[in-house]
């Protein structure tokens, strides 16, 4: 025992390069009189190859994830400066003509009737709802500030009211079927799988690539899968059947000449009509393609402002911890969905491709895999 | 977060730390731009550099001269410049494939269908022993953390009782690797 992680501490430093120059007299007498310590210096060399690589992968994968979530941030951050650019410069623009408004009203003739009465009023500032009142009571010619007024008041605090105009405009919108709202769990990486011994269909994990899969037969013609280094058995199912893990030392060999078709479902195949949104659409009311989100009785609303063709549209809601995330489906183009927009806001459209939750959306054709003998050492 | 606090945080094996990095990839981008490369390269160069600046702040061969940013500009250009000599030679290069008789050729195929298998083998064996051990393995081998710095993320008393646990863990790896199964997938 002693003697074991004596000659694994030579090893490591070793491999490392901290040897001292006596230790290093040891190794290369070990090397040559102790075969036994020959034979762990080649397996520890190889292993240390393999936490190397094991390491860098994962350092690589973690790395994209975090660019993802950096791409992320940067995004609502730019939308949170956007906003505030608007609010802050409307109240500035708001004082401004105000400041001038009154400017040039102290300045009329004093004996003007209105002017003596309103200027208590005038001097708050602060609040929007004076303002209009003030700027109304300005003479004719400031109207032009006037009306400039009241539009960057609109922009910056459109939220309920505009609301409400919509709505009145999306009375006559169409509900989408509820076939056609859809609510989906973000994969847990549970796989279930079917198999008739030709096709294998894999469900649960849309992300999987061909890459990560690969098929092993054994001497008795059962069929393997080793997904993320662990093996797994594959019996004849027509329903679904959760994989089967093995856990015994294994080896493929050179391939054979046999293929299966795989086929990975999408996220669709776990998809149920969605209980706690309904989708509204005002077909044919513009051309804005714009949508916001609303609460009615309870319920979520997503109103939809566009032309679109209701009989070809998808609304589809993954659930995840941090909220659902929600995507519109129009023939075959998508479109992301802010979750909680209460705010118009234009229809962005999306390659299918453009990241991880999106291609679990996508309809994939199957593919062949090569299967490879395997065996089960000892 | 300030570059002090930054290196602080990932010795402490505070990884997540590493997205503020991506900060200073502007610079990259706009300079790839202009030698002959897109944003897909800058991405790339400058992941690799991030992985380079990381292992060298744990391995203590990182000296905080200057900024970080400054740091990951400079092994990004010295990336993208060699990766721009290398695609040269590359094109310049005369095309000689020689092609094995049957016999050889079997056996090249079957290298390369070793070469991914072995290190499967090996990741699995990892997953086995679990953490702390894999932690701590990827720490100092794949890191080339010391191991005092090592005691303190993983809250061992000394750097000799980390040493101790790190001999322990790579003994209980070893006891899941099979000699016979390195042996045959070890590329030749």
């Amino acid at each position: 025992m002693k003697k074991e992680l004596r000659h694994i501490d030579l090893i490591d430093k070793y491999l490392l390069g901290h040897l001292n120059p006596e230790e290093g007299k040891e190794v290369q007498r070990l090397l040559a009189e102790d075969p036994e310590f020959s034979k762990e210096f080649e397996v520890f060399k190889q292993i240390y190859k393999g936490v190397e690589l094991q390491a860098e992968d994962k350092l690589r994968r973690k790395l994209t994830h975090l660019y993802q979530e950096y791409q992320q941030e940067q995004k609502k951050k730019a939308k949170g400066v956007y906003r505030r650019l608007i609010v802050y410069g409307g109240a500035i623009a708001a004082s401004i003509i105000v400041g001038t408004a009154l400017y040039i009203f102290t300045r009329q003739d004093p004996q003007s009737p209105i002017g003596d009465d309103t200027l208590p009023t005038t001097v708050d500032a602060d609040t929007l709802k004076n303002e209009t009142k003030d700027t109304l009571f300005l003479p004719k010619k400031n109207t032009e500030l006037v009306e400039q007024d009241k539009t960057t008041q609109k922009d910056t605090f459109k939220l309920d009211v505009d609301n409400d105009e919509v709505q009145l405009a999306f009375s006559n919108a169409k509900t989408l079927s509820t076939e056609a709202v859809l609510k989906v769990p973000y994969p847990s990486g549970m796989l279930t799988y079917t198999f008739d011994g030709k096709k294998l269909s894999l469900f649960g994990d849309p992300r999987i690539s061909g890459l990560q899969i690969k098929l092993g037969k054994n001497s008795n013609g059962l069929y393997f899968l080793e997904y993320r280094g662990n093996l797994y058995s594959l019996d004849v199912t027509r329903t679904k059947k959760e994989l089967n893990q093995i856990a015994r030392p294994y080896d493929f060999k050179t391939v054979l000449e046999e293929e299966l078709e795989i086929e990975i479902h999408s996220l669709f195949t776990n998809a149920k009509p969605s209980q706690d949104l309904i989708v509204k659409v005002a077909s044919g009311a513009s051309l804005k393609n714009e949508y916001y989100f609303t609460e009615q009785n309870g319920k979520k609303v997503l109103f939809v402002d566009s032309n679109m063709d209701i009989d070809k549209m998808k609304v589809v809601a993954i659930s995840k911890e941090e909220g659902d995330a929600y995507y519109l489906i129009h023939n075959t183009t998508l479109y992301q969905i802010e979750a909680h927009t209460a705010q118009m806001t234009p229809l962005k459209e999306l390659d299918f491709t453009a990241n991880t939750e999106t291609r679990m959306l996508m309809e994939r054709p199957s593919f062949a895999s090569k299967v490879y003998p395997l065996s089960f050492p000892e | 977060m300030t570059d002090h606090e930054l290196i602080v945080q990932l010795r402490n094996g505070n990884e997540n730390c590493l997205k503020q990095l991506y900060n200073h990839m502007g610079m990259v981008k706009s300079w790839i731009g202009q030698n002959n490369g897109n944003e897909e390269d800058a991405l790339d160069v400058f992941q690799e550099a991030i992985m380079v600046f990381y292992k060298n702040v744990l391995a203590d061969k990182y000296e905080p001269r200057g900024k970080i940013s400054t740091y990951l500009f400079e092994i990004c250009k010295r990336q993208w410049l060699n990766q721009l000599n290398r695609r040269k030679k590359y094109e310049n290069r005369d095309i000689t494939f020689s092609i094995s008789d049957g016999g050889q050729e079997n056996n090249t195929i079957e290298i390369t269908i070793k070469g991914p298998n072995l290190k499967q083998y090996l990741q699995s064996t990892l997953e086995k022993i679990g953490d702390p051990c894999k932690s701590i393995l990827e720490a100092t081998i794949f890191m080339g953390q010391k191991m005092e710095e090592i005691a303190e993320r993983f809250n061992y008393s000394s750097a000799r009782s980390a040493s101790q646990q790190k001999l322990r863990c790579l003994q209980k790896l070893r006891e899941e690797v099979s000699y016979d199964v390195i042996i045959r997938l070890k590329p030749e």
